[in-house]
């Protein structure tokens, strides 16, 4: 009798270790995810600052947008500390926008500041490639 | 189609404006017509590898001489230009290596030399403007 229970004890326990395993596995995954898509969503955000930052011609617009530029991202640990290839680009970039806004012309490459914008989306689009094939992997690991 | 992108791809890298290191040196060496006096230096440092007032002869046969407040005194430094993608490359002898940039505002030409830019915010950039100079000095240089 009293084996009986003994088994039926354990049986419950393993039954229970295993449901809890199981949950806090999903929930892991689940805050892997999430943390991949905030990282995506923010590579896209920066990726329209960029943008609009670049092609604007209104003085006001490029002061607001390099506001949101300072505020949202360079000052911020929006993006990781380990994408030093992105957090480079926006440090030069950083360098060109304030040439910008002073009304400064790099005399042999005028088109510097664009430049300095396109590399920092190049560096996103390439960030979001890894990130969703990441997340790819892990999907197919689920 | 998918061959003509390529080739349209191929056609605007071939006709894009690219500086050359060339292009640096025309404006920096200015026919030895000129020479660059350092102006202003960003950032309230006690500590800066060039000092303020000094006039630089950039010379074609790599050498540069820097004339000091005092026209008594003067040296010679090598000087070599690199062009890197995405920025051109000024070592000045055993003083340091800059980023240089030809600038223009309010009508005012000037070059800008400027530490590399590292990934860090925290690491200030000390930027040195020179504007052009007639001062071609008269002191006898020490080669360093």
């Amino acid at each position: 009798m009293n084996t009986e229970k003994t088994i039926k004890a354990t049986i419950f326990s393993v039954v229970g270790v295993t449901a809890i395993v199981i949950c806090i596995t999903w929930a892991g995954k689940e805050k892997q995810f999430n943390d991949l898509e905030n990282r995506v969503s923010a590579y896209n955000q920066l990726t329209t600052l960029i943008g609009k930052i670049i092609s604007v011609s209104n003085a006001d617009s490029l002061i607001k947008w390099s506001n949101s530029f300072n505020h949202d991202f360079y000052d911020r640990e929006t993006i990781p500390q380990e994408d030093s290839a992105t957090l480079l680009a926006m440090r030069r970039f950083k360098f060109e926008l304030n040439d910008k806004l002073s009304g400064t012309i790099n005399i042999l490459d005028p088109d510097r500041f664009e430049k300095s914008g396109h590399d920092i989306i190049k560096e996103c689009q390439t960030q979001i490639a890894k990130i969703t094939r990441g997340s790819e992997e892990l999907a197919k690991n689920n | 189609m998918k061959i003509i992108k390529p080739l349209i791809f191929v056609f605007f890298a071939l006709t894009a404006k690219s500086q050359t290191a060339k292009d640096y040196i025309i404006l920096l060496t200015a026919d030895l017509k000129q020479s660059w006096k350092l102006d202003s230096i960003t950032m309230n440092s006690n500590y800066t590898e060039l000092k303020k007032e000094m006039v630089v002869l950039f010379k074609l046969n790599n050498r540069a001489i820097i004339f000091y407040n005092s026209i008594q005194k003067a040296d010679t430094v090598s000087w070599f230009l690199e062009k890197k993608e995405k920025y051109a490359l000024l070592t000045l002898g055993e003083i340091g290596h800059y980023e240089i940039d030809f600038l223009q505002r309010n009508n005012v030409k000037y070059m800008r030399l400027r530490n590399e830019i590292p990934i860090q915010k925290n690491i200030n950039i000390t930027e040195y403007f020179f504007i052009p100079s007639n001062y071609k000095g008269q002191a006898k240089s020490k080669i360093i």
